[in-house]
């Protein structure tokens, strides 16, 4: 079997779980097997290839273009891990099936379970660093399901979110790190990256890479000062106890430490750092868990004292450390996961997890006994279990390092051993064989001990595998050490040393055990001091922190004064705008020139009066007064577009003034008075933004005016106008043919403001159109008037190619008279019609534009192209009629219909006040 | 000329933002309207000015004249305040809306965000 | 089929959909009809014409038969066809929400005419090559979605649409100040024949107008500091609506950046592109940081929108090949993602009557596959591997890396770590816990056209997570063509040759 398919069988199997959900369900138990006993199939495989001392290679392209590939490889280490993972997952799925049930959900559970199974498989086999990474953070995810199991209860979301959060921290940091070192390395495959050790040791970033890769792994496998997450993750199930803290999720940071080793491992940073954090950890997880009373946070706190252990077994770097570091490792696997479940089965017995009242549970979990037995004998160390040798060796590793004397770091490993025994025995030693006065009946099922016990036998075999198989061990040790492991693997190696440690570690752990109980409660006051100023302080004030921060910045940012994003949005233009004029232009490159006296004094008064209207605007305490204010400011544009040689802008101007000046009349009365608001303090900013916002514009253009850099693109359309284009209104020929695409959409706008006005006033019919006085006279005059102004406005819609005019103003001026009409009806009728036409008007007129388009097409020319024909008409004589037209005339028909939409909506708006 | 026109342009530019920063909803709009008529003068003035020289082909020629007026932003300007004519006829929709129908004038109660 | 033609089908599409639809006003069924058969056709011939542009060629359309720069040149590039396809296919999922997703009378107000028109006006922003008319097709995006914001607005809703409305017609003068002032100053409005003609000569003089667009757009795209009409609108839209400017129109300002940015806003001007750098992690982190502060789901999803924004601004202010295609790749996968998010949102509401999450609790237990959907994107949006937001995160963070930008670095974890403390608080808030006192109500049915859309977004954003590598080469050849851009200036300047 491939190593390819042993990632993918959790994966598949998850997605069988997901899939069978009503099996699983029915009978979550026989399912829960029939997984467990799959996944025990590529578990022992890894084992017969580990002992075989076979290895694999598997590659497949997958995003070739970052460098991440399915890359996978097997070497010893990877495949004994492989095999923990296989085997303990598989008990603890079977274990899962009888400790959950479909009520709590056991398939969405074993779902998690499954997923992060996967994901351990496919990280312990990445060959790809980022490969790795991808499934260290599924690992996180899937972790942070399974933590968060029992997600009604606040605490449990918060322990699990706890969880990801510093996890993922550690992830994202450890991103960087790997972008890091596949940069330096220029390779992310590790069997490349390992050729490469010496460029890296040495690189300039090397320091920086190390310590994100450490804070990754250091977050993952709880170490000091993250550690606060593990003991906090016992929120979840029992069997997500089992599988994250023993074998898996906290020995990937294991894993990526030991398999980094040989790339960027052995220096000072390295070993010193190691030695140091996993000490710490050590030394605090075993204070902090003596005073513990709860069974899962004892094992949870073993469980953090054993992963310091570990790392400070990495951190000494010998070959003896290395080998101790796997059995170890190993030892661990077999007899934490085991005393979870059972700590778990405990809890589901007894329905406390509190170690000072759970007592004589022997007699109804007789099976469970026995394997806490065996686990038991492992954690201590009793030979032949692999507790022994595991601890023989990190005795031999540290008692030689730096020289054979006994040193700090032996007294710190005998003495984290022995608490870890007591850890340990604490958690079941008690509950289990303490005398109860209740008589118990028989409560286990054959799964709920066969699991443990049958992963403690496990960890007997592989106390008694180095009788066999030393040289498995030597290559598992060789596969995380740059040179080959010679040194000799035994069970017994006879009276020495480590013999007497370890019998000084079991009689030290036995006396703690028992005289514990004495010390706790001052103990407890201790700790409760020194947890206020631990790393879980930190984390929560830093999130609070966070929180606080993030709600301060946002009421400071997003305050929900429009005046206030207003004043932000023109100020910082205005600042960056005037921080690229400084360095673009300078008062010396223009020069004023008065070359026409008389011309410039009429603009200037122009000038002088639009300006004062704007001011009068600003200063109006009426409406009304305003918007004369406004309109004058408008007339003064149309009069300054008429100066300067615009004849069709200032008629256009001039349209629109009164347009908006009729739409302003319907809707003036209807407003409430003006209020004035602004404080002075308010003022002074405003009158400063707005100010300096308008400086910068009139420098900005005097700069623009200034320069001219290319002969302008309309030089072309002067030429071509006529010649190609007929027509002689160079302005209106560039509207409807050089650029129609901007008129297609201008008018686009012009229909979809109609609707919006339409959408916006649309009003019932019982409320329309009610109480607008009428004059009879104007009515009548607007009536015999719109007949005329419509052939008018057909006269300067025809005429328009070539002289002032075109659609636009056409329509416009046809509509004026409508407009008249409608100020002086009351007939809602009328409305309702006219705003019916419209619409027809409207898509019509916009159908018509895209038809002038489209037939350029059509004919096999370019969209838009202006194609025409010059039909030679009686009375008439020669016409010519062109796509353009057509166009013009959509234009027309649109505007007409935008016109009457909107005279009509707000004609029709009810006069009384709704508040 | 320029110098007047570009001092014209800053005044009304001002004014306008002035006249958008106030608390007053109708206020905000007549500002929208002021401030997108300075924005059609600035492309206006920015496209080179020229006195009494419309861009159009004389009856006797085929093309423009060397010293006619800049077609080509009139007819961006144009197209600038058709736009306009549409945006400053839904503003006042919005704003009719605003003031009857959701009793808004004061614009620093609107809503939280 | 003839890529000039599929240009044209692409903003055509939408267009004949909206006035078929206006026209046919009466018959809502019609109208529906007419809008999905639109997108779906609109989304057929832009897959068809990233087809052709993938091949590196450019597609043209010479409008009116007048050469650029004279004329209006349309062109597509990768790029352009790239965000036709994905603004399309979102579309269409927001078309098909919708038909049951939003109350008979606001689909009766216009509403499919207006959605179809905004598309219009979307899809003409990403061929045009003509600055001014970008501007117009701006205009005409922004005025459909000011309508399909406030019609039918209660209070709350009319004042966000008057924010909204407001701070983006700031936005358009300042574009069209840019725009008229630098055809002012150099002659022209095409923007390659811009590119050509400024790199002739000192490009300094014009950096005053450039930094009008450089406004305009950063308004529009939600930018440090400019976005504050984003937070204040977005939730208060009906959610397709929402759904839709979540998912398409600050990405349509990200987009003017990057073209006129490559071609010459930020050309010969360096200094530019630090002030980018340093608004986008502005941008990343104030948004993500409002998000952590908001309680609502659509408030949390309105704010970050904006964080991501600053993501895609801070690959296009790296300026290398692959911090650009890491971009584009986020803009792809954002748009799916945001979009979807807002769906979800929807059909929660749908669901128990609030995304309020004060209100909200025990979705995972009632509606596991509900909750399975909304973990596809947000633990996406979140950057989580091997979904399509891992990469994009990546991408721009090894860009970061490689240019020795830390202070990018760091912003680029920094919030993605907190985008997935934002997430995993609505997954808190909505699914796992438990359903508040007082909030327990009877579950209604999310119907099927509204679980569609969210499967099919989901499996997009599912599939270009486990098989995006060639999105990812289509995005690095993206930037390649916007990094040199000579060949698309040759076909816009020169379409026959």
């Amino acid at each position: 079997m491939s190593i390819a398919t042993w990632v993918w069988i959790p994966f598949i199997l998850a997605l069988v779980t997901l899939v069978a959900t009503p099996l699983m369900k029915r009978m979550p138990q026989a399912f829960s097997l029939a997984l467990a006993a799959v996944m025990l199939v590529p578990g022992i495989l890894c084992v017969q290839q580990l002992v075989a001392g076979e290895s694999q290679q598997y590659s497949l392209a997958w995003f070739e273009a970052l460098g991440i590939n399915f890359d996978l490889r097997s070497h010893p280490f990877s495949l004994f891990f492989g095999a923990l993972i296989f085997l303990i997952g598989a008990s603890v799925v079977a274990y899962t099936g009888f400790y959950l049930t479909p009520k709590k959900f056991v398939n969405r559970f074993m779902v998690a379970l499954l997923v992060f199974a996967g994901s351990m498989v496919g990280l312990v086999f990445s060959n790809n660093i980022l490969l790795m990474f991808l499934f260290w953070e599924l690992t996180s995810v899937s972790s942070y399901f399974m933590i968060g199991h029992y997600h009604e209860q606040l605490d449990s979301r918060k322990k699990a979110l706890q969880a990801l959060l510093v996890t993922g921290t550690g992830g994202l940091v450890l991103l960087a790190g790997f972008a890091l070192l596949g940069s330096m390395g220029g390779s992310y495959l590790l069997s490349e990256l390992v050729e490469k050790r010496e460029l890296l040791v040495n690189h300039e970033l090397y320091t920086a890479m190390v310590i994100c890769i450490f804070i990754g792994a250091f977050t993952k496998s709880a170490q000091f000062p993250f550690h606060f997450w593990l003991p906090n993750a016992m929120a979840g199930p029992a069997p997500a106890s089992a599988f994250l803290h023993s074998a898996t999720m906290v020995k990937a940071g294991l894993f990526l430490l030991a398999v980094m080793s040989p790339i960027i491992g052995g220096t000072a940073l390295w070993n010193q750092t190691l030695m140091v954090i996993g000490g710490i950890t050590l030394i605090i997880s075993c204070l902090s868990g003596l005073v513990q009373t709860d069974v899962k946070k004892l094992l949870a706190y073993s469980t953090t004292a054993a992963l310091g252990f570990l790392t400070m077994l990495l951190g000494i770097g010998t070959e003896e450390a290395f080998v101790a570091f796997v059995l170890f490792l190993a030892a661990h696997a077999f007899y934490k996961a085991p005393l979870f479940m059972i700590a778990g089965s405990i809890e589901h017995h007894a329905h406390s997890r509190d170690i000072r009242t759970i007592s004589g549970l022997c007699k109804a979990m007789p099976g469970t006994s026995i394997a806490a037995g065996m686990a038991l004998l492992s954690v201590a160390g009793i030979p032949p279990m692999a507790g022994f040798i595991g601890k023989e060796y990190a005795y031999k590793a540290t008692s030689f390092y730096p020289s054979s004397d006994i040193n700090l770091l032996t007294i710190v490993a005998v003495f984290g051993a022995a608490v870890m025994i007591a850890l340990s025995a604490l958690a079941v030693v008690g509950p289990l064989w303490r005398k109860s006065e209740k008589p118990e009946h028989r409560h286990e099922t054959t799964v709920q001990w066969g699991a443990p016990l049958f992963l403690t036998m496990i960890g007997l075999a592989v106390g008694l595998a180095p009788i066999w198989f030393a040289s498995t061990f030597q290559s598992m040790a060789a596969s995380l050490w740059n040179d080959d492991v010679n040194m000799a693997i035994k069970l017994w190696a006879g009276v020495n040393l480590p013999l007497v440690l370890s019998i000084i570690t079991v009689a030290t752990g036995v006396i703690i055990y028992l005289y514990i109980g004495r010390f706790r409660p001052a103990g407890e006051k201790i700790y409760a001091g020194f947890a206020k100023w631990g790393p879980e302080r930190a984390y929560d004030a830093s999130l609070a922190g966070m929180l606080a921060f993030a709600k301060w910045q946002t009421n400071a940012i997003q305050h929900g004064r429009l005046r206030g994003y207003i004043a932000a949005t023109f100020a910082s233009a205005t600042a960056l705008i005037a921080y690229k004029l400084w360095f673009s232009w300078s008062w010396q490159d223009y020069q004023v020139s008065f070359d026409n006296p008389a011309a410039e004094l009429a603009v200037a008064i122009i000038g002088v009066i639009m300006l004062l209207a704007a001011l009068f605007a600003l200063k109006a305490r009426s409406r009304l007064k305003a918007i004369v204010g406004m309109s004058i400011v408008g007339l003064g544009i149309a009069l300054l577009f008429a100066v300067f040689s615009a004849p069709d802008l200032a008629i256009t101007q001039i349209l629109v003034e009164t347009l908006v000046a009729i739409l302003l009349a319907f809707v003036l009365p209807l407003l409430p008075e003006m209020r004035r608001y602004a404080s002075k303090a308010v003022k002074r900013t405003d009158l400063a933004i707005s100010l300096s916002a308008g400086l910068v514009m009139a420098i900005i253009v005097l700069k623009s005016t200034s320069v001219n850099l290319h002969v302008p693109i309309s030089d072309f359309m002067g030429e071509q106008s006529y010649l190609m284009a007929h027509g002689k209104n160079v302005v209106n020929v560039i509207l409807v043919d050089f650029r129609a695409m901007d008129t297609f959409g201008e008018v686009t706008v012009l229909a979809i403001a109609s609707i919006g006005v339409l959408a916006l006033l649309r009003t019932t019919a019982k409320e329309a159109g009610c109480g607008h006085k009428t004059s009879i006279i104007l009515r009548v005059v607007g009536k015999f008037l719109l007949p005329i102004l419509m052939v008018l406005a057909l006269i300067v819609f025809y005429r328009g190619h070539n002289e002032p005019g075109g659609g636009f103003i056409g329509a416009l001026l046809g509509c004026c008279g409508f407009g008249l009409i409608l100020l002086n009806s009351s007939d809602s009728g009328l409305v309702a019609k006219t705003q019916r036409l419209s619409k027809l008007l409207l898509g019509v007129g916009l159908f018509l534009s895209a038809l002038a388009g489209v037939v350029g097409s059509l004919a096999g020319t370019d969209f838009f192209t202006g194609l025409w024909i010059a039909p030679n008409l009686p009375l008439i004589g020669e016409l010519h009629l062109g796509t353009p037209l057509l166009f013009d005339v959509g234009v027309f028909l649109t505007v007409i219909g935008f016109t009457c939409t909107v005279l009509a909506s707000f004609s029709n708006q009810p006069l009384e006040k709704e508040y | 000329m320029d110098v007047i026109l570009a001092i014209v342009i800053g005044g009304l530019f001002a004014a306008s933002v002035y006249s958008l920063l106030q608390r007053s909803l109708f206020r905000m709009v007549i500002g929208v309207v002021l401030l997108s008529q300075t924005a059609n003068l600035i492309v206006f003035t920015a496209g080179g000015l020229t006195r009494g020289k419309a861009a159009f082909i004389a009856d006797d020629a085929t093309q423009l004249a060397e010293a006619a007026a800049d077609p080509l932003p009139q007819a961006l300007v144009l197209t600038a305040i058709v736009i306009g004519l549409g945006v400053t006829s839904f503003l006042l929709a919005l704003l009719l809306k605003g003031v009857r129908k959701a009793q808004i004038d004061d614009l620093d109660k609107l809503n939280p965000l | 089929m003839n890529p000039t033609l599929l240009i044209i089908a692409c903003i055509l599409l939408p267009f004949a959909g909206s006035v078929l639809a206006l026209l046919g006003g009466k018959s809502l069924r019609f109208q529906q009809a007419v809008g999905i058969l639109a997108f779906s056709l609109a989304l057929a011939a832009s897959c068809a014409l990233l087809k052709f542009t993938a091949t590196g060629e450019i597609a043209t359309v010479v409008v009116g038969g007048w050469k650029a720069p004279y004329g209006i040149t349309l062109a597509a590039d990768i790029l352009s066809a790239m965000m036709l396809v994905v603004c399309n296919l979102v579309a269409l999922g927001v078309a098909i929400y919708s038909l049951k997703g939003l109350s008979v009378e606001r689909q009766t107000t216009f509403f499919w005419p207006l959605l179809l028109i905004l598309m219009f006006g979307v899809s003409g922003s990403f061929v045009t090559t003509d600055l001014f008319n970008l501007f117009v097709w701006f205009e005409v995006m922004l005025l459909s979605s000011f309508v399909l914001m406030s019609s039918r607005a209660g209070k709350s809703q009319s004042a966000g649409a008057i924010k909204y409305v407001v701070l983006n017609l700031i936005a358009s003068t300042f574009f069209l100040c840019g725009a008229g002032l630098l055809y002012g100053k150099v002659g022209t409005l095409n923007m390659a024949d811009l590119a050509v003609k400024l790199g002739e000569n000192d490009s300094m003089l014009v950096q005053s107008s450039a930094a009008m667009l450089f406004i305009a757009y950063a308004i529009k795209s939600a930018v440090f500091p400019f976005f504050f009409w984003l937070p204040a609108s977005y939730h208060t839209a009906p959610i397709p609506v929402s759904a839709l400017f979540a998912g398409l129109l600050t990405k349509v300002g990200v987009y003017a950046f990057m073209r006129t940015g490559t071609l010459f806003v930020f050309t010969g001007d360096s200094n530019m592109e630090r002030i980018l750098m340093v608004a986008a992690i502005l941008t990343m982190v104030t948004g993500v940081l409002g998000a952590a502060s908001q309680f609502a789901m659509r408030k949390v999803l309105s704010f970050h929108i904006i964080s991501q924004v600053g993501y895609m601004m801070l690959g296009l202010a790296l300026n290398s090949t692959l911090a650009i295609a890491g971009a584009i790749f986020y803009i792809f996968h954002h748009i799916i993602v945001k979009s979807n998010l807002f769906l979800i949102t929807g059909a929660v509401e749908h669901s128990i009557g609030t995304s309020d999450l004060s209100k909200t609790g025990g979705l995972y237990k009632k509606l596991p596959w509900l909750a399975m959907l909304f973990l596809i994107p947000a633990l996406s949006l979140a950057g989580i591997p091997p979904l399509s937001g891992f990469w994009a995160k990546f991408v721009v963070l090894k860009a970061s890396l490689d240019s020795g930008e830390w202070i990018a670095a760091v912003a680029v974890l920094a919030v993605g770590l907190l985008t997935l403390f934002s997430m995993t608080k609505i997954w808190n808030e909505v699914f796992w816990k438990k359903v508040p006192e007082g909030e327990e109500r009877e579950l209604k049915k999310i119907p099927a056209t509204m679980l569609a859309p969210i499967v099919a977004l989901a499996i997009c954003t599912v599939v270009i997570g486990l098989f995006g590598n060639d999105l990812f080469k289509l995005s690095e050849q993206a930037s390649e063509q916007l990094l040199n851009p000579q060949p698309y200036i040759e076909a816009v300047l020169n379409p026959n040759s």
